[in-house]
């Protein structure tokens, strides 16, 4: 900007002042021979001093020039002197003469200086515009273009300016296609040039520019300042027109990588995650994106589809219903499937497709998407092994994709694969937990002739490996056991000692002639186990006594089961004893009460009394309440469920499990005896 | 993920009295902060012969907790192992030592420097 001042300033100058002076001092000479002469003869010629100013004028300064015409002036209104002719008229029309064709000198003078200088200055600027690297053009009223620079030649992609400037209006907007930013197209009335010749003020406006012929895919920023006359008319619009294709690129692509891996490890639902990514693409690297993987059957199924216009996803949903690719198939996606290796098929020859697709119908249906350009690239594992592929298409747009593209491509390949695989991986690591956790818990409560059994189980989080929590029910020699129990440790590590914990329990108290003493048994093998293996147990050895039946109560390091008599208060049944798996040998206490039809006898973890809301733990004195007046079995449980649901906050931190067990009416109970005995 | 009551915040301050290692926690000891009450002792036994669990600020425990305490108390089963105490937790958490059996089995101290031998 300072050297376009300095040649500005230099411009002002006007000529070379060594010739003014030279000018100026020949006018000069000029005067004082003409004077000289004038004076020597007899016949006045004194006004032919103003031709010297008129010399200096063509040459010199405005104020060289007014040197010279001043002279040239003294030099006539002094004739009188020697010429002796003062009172003559001759005299009057001679001074007269030389006076104003001074000022008409020291007038052309400055005009010629202004004039030069101006064009001094235009020229400068036309310099420093054709150096610029802002592209410039200019149009005039008729949208032509009256000026561009070198910049503006090299980006409309022409190699001279000349090239540039003989383009008709018409031809350079038919030669490119323009659209917005958001990929909507920018029609004629909304280029910023016609907006200023309409008298408005126009923001600088991005545009994507699609060069119709070769497919290429420029970004600019258009700035148009319309120039005005002296009425206010705009005249010429300038158009600063800014190739931003290189940062558009980079951010559309940033912008992509970024938004996609966001999607991509958002979810583990990668089906919709897939078409996050895809509807990403569109419409800024491509006009249709679509995400395929292969099935068990060898088919490449479709998984996700993206494309501006709705209709258009449609009809590739229903197309690929119609053509489904297969594995086995060549080229295209099948090919990308099987070696790993992307495809780039900048410009899409007919030919390409006449030897693709075989059916008239398909290829006609195909035809009429209109593909130009297309980019297949592998989805792949961190193993390498391509899952899928994402095909990007461009078609209306007329974009050509390039290697630029290509790159950006297959990075969004890399990183949707593995989101893909990961995904996979965890949804069958989660089925293979939920397995387990199903193994793990008895597969039904096992009907309990003579009894009502009911169970609660909420394992904490809802991907989480089993809890710690478990209770089991089982029928032994002359009666029932039922158990509740809550084993110490997380994850997969828990999940085992659980399943050996409920396992060993069951099979001792099967095989013990007095089922109970399946918990020293069990302490002993849980001590035994190399590292610590502790867990808290809370059973029941249920025998029928007529209609009422005698439930044998032990806790080992467990909270007491509540009994709820003839739909009273709950009270706690048992004594605490020793937590299993920490010491050895251990004693724990019996304790027997008769459960009558009615009764309710309830077995549960600390995840219940644990439980937290608004007021601390729901603990004992909650469990109590809500237990009170509990009618049967299923009851009490809905009441413990209900109770938690009302009191906790936030998430759920601990397993919970609950069991409720009561002596059926003497109604249904006498098959139910038999049948137990049996068992 | 574990959410936890307000006003609970957890902590765990290590020092030697002496030589006595005194592992202070403060808070809940459960599921989310068992692992770290944990290692702590660890540390203290690997330091010291003498480690007192200081349990005076500690309003919760559950399984997982308890199980830390069981730990401990175990590494001096055999008699001329490192000697552990606990000062004793308040009231509602203390019941549960009693429910699992452990408190005849512990060395309960009131001051945890009053443990050195």
């Amino acid at each position: 900007m300072s050297d376009l001042r300095v040649a500005v300033s230099r411009a002002g100058a006007g000529d070379d002042p060594g010739r003014g002076w030279a000018a100026a001092g020949a006018a000069l000479l000029a005067i004082v021979a003409l004077t000289v002469l004038d004076a020597s003869w007899d016949e006045g010629i004194a006004a032919t001093v103003v031709v010297p100013p008129f010399v200096a004028a063509l040459f010199a300064s405005t104020r060289q020039t007014a040197v010279v015409a001043a002279a040239a002036i003294a030099s006539a209104l002094l004739s009188g002197i020697w010429n002796d002719n003062f009172a003559d008229a001759g005299y009057f029309v001679r001074a007269a003469v030389v006076i104003l064709g001074g000022i008409f000198a020291v007038l052309a003078a400055r005009t010629r200086v202004e004039a030069s200088r101006a064009e001094a200055l235009g020229e400068q600027l036309t310099a420093a515009l054709s150096n610029l690297a802002e592209a410039v053009v200019v149009q005039d009223r008729d949208q032509r273009l009256v000026y561009a620079n070198d910049a503006a030649a090299a980006t409309l992609g022409f190699p001279s300016v000349e090239a540039l400037l003989g383009v008709a209006p018409d031809d350079l907007t038919a030669r490119t296609a323009f659209y917005h930013e958001d990929g909507s197209p920018l029609t004629p009335e909304q280029y910023p040039s016609r907006l200023v010749l309409a008298g408005e003020d126009v923001p600088p406006l991005c545009i994507r520019a699609i060069d119709r012929e070769t497919g290429e895919e420029r970004w600019r920023v258009n700035k148009a300042r319309g120039v005005r006359d002296a009425r206010g008319e705009t005249r010429l619009v300038v158009t600063v027109i800014d190739d931003v294709t290189d940062q558009k690129r980079a951010e559309v692509a940033q912008r992509i990588l970024a938004r996609g891996g966001e999607a991509l490890s958002s979810s583990l639902n990668y089906e919709r995650t897939l078409q996050e990514v895809a509807e990403l693409a569109v419409p800024a690297l491509a006009d249709w994106c679509g995400v395929s993987m292969p099935d068990r059957h060898g088919t490449i199924e479709q998984v996700a589809v993206a494309h501006s216009d709705p209709k258009k996803v449609e009809f590739a949903r229903s197309y690929s219903k119609r053509y489904p690719s297969r594995t086995s198939d060549e080229g295209g996606a099948a090919q990308v499937l099987r070696d790993g290796a992307s495809q780039l098929v900048a410009d899409i020859p007919d030919e390409l497709l006449e030897a693709a697709v075989e059916d008239p119908e398909q290829r006609e249906l195909l035809r009429s998407v209109g593909m130009r350009s297309v980019i297949i690239v592998p989805m792949t594992a961190a193993s390498g092994r391509p899952i899928g592929v994402i095909s990007f298409i461009n078609a209306e747009s007329g974009r050509v994709f390039t290697e630029t593209e290509l790159e950006l491509c297959e990075e969004l390949g890399r990183r949707a694969g593995i989101a893909v695989e990961n995904a996979r991986l965890y949804t069958e690591r989660s089925i293979i937990a939920h397995t387990l956790q199903r193994a793990l818990l008895p597969p039904a409560l096992p009907a309990m002739p003579g009894y009502s059994l009911s169970a609660l189980y909420r394992p904490a989080g809802e991907e989480n490996w089993v809890g710690g929590d478990f209770y089991d029910a089982f029928a032994v020699r002359d009666g029932w056991v039922v158990v509740v129990g809550d084993v110490a440790g997380r994850g997969a590590k828990a999940a085992a000692l659980t399943a050996f914990t409920r396992h060993v329990f069951r099979t001792a108290a099967q095989l013990h002639d007095d089922p109970l003493d399946a918990v020293p048994y069990l302490n002993k093998q849980l001590y035994d186990r190399p590292g610590s293996a502790l867990c808290t147990v809370c059973c029941v050895y249920l025998r029928a006594r007529g209609p009422d039946a005698e439930a044998t109560v032990i806790c080992a390091g467990h909270p007491q089961p509540y009994v709820v008599r003839e739909a009273g208060d709950a009270e706690p049944v048992g004594r605490w004893g020793q937590m299993l798996g920490a010491w050895t040998p251990g004693e724990w206490t019996r304790t027997s009460t008769t459960l009558t039809p009615g009764d309710v006898l309830v077995l549960y973890t600390d995840g219940v009394t644990d439980a937290h809301g608004a007021d601390g733990r729901f603990g004992d004195e909650r469990l109590r309440g809500v237990l009170a007046e509990s009618s049967d079995a299923d009851d009490a449980l809905r009441r413990i469920a209900d109770g938690l649901a009302d009191f906790e906050q936030g998430e759920q931190a601990d397993d919970t499990a609950a069991l409720a067990i009561a002596r059926s009416r003497p109604a249904a109970e006498a098959s139910g005896d038999q049948l137990g005995s049996a068992a | 993920m574990i959410a936890r009551i307000p006003g609970s915040e957890f902590s765990i301050a290590v020092h030697a009295e002496g030589s006595v290692e005194i592992v202070a926690v403060r808070g809940e000891i459960d599921l989310a902060t068992a692992d770290a009450v944990r290692a702590d002792l660890r540390g203290a036994f690997e330091r010291s012969e003498s480690v007192v669990l200081d349990l005076r600020e500690v309003g919760f425990m559950d399984t997982q907790g308890l199980a830390v305490v069981i730990e401990a108390q175990q590494r001096t089963a055999e008699g001329a192992g490192p000697r552990f105490a606990i000062t004793r937790a308040p009231d509602h958490v203390h019941r549960l030592f009693d429910m699992i059996g452990l408190t005849p089995r512990l060395t309960i101290v009131d001051d945890p420097a009053a443990a050195a031998p």
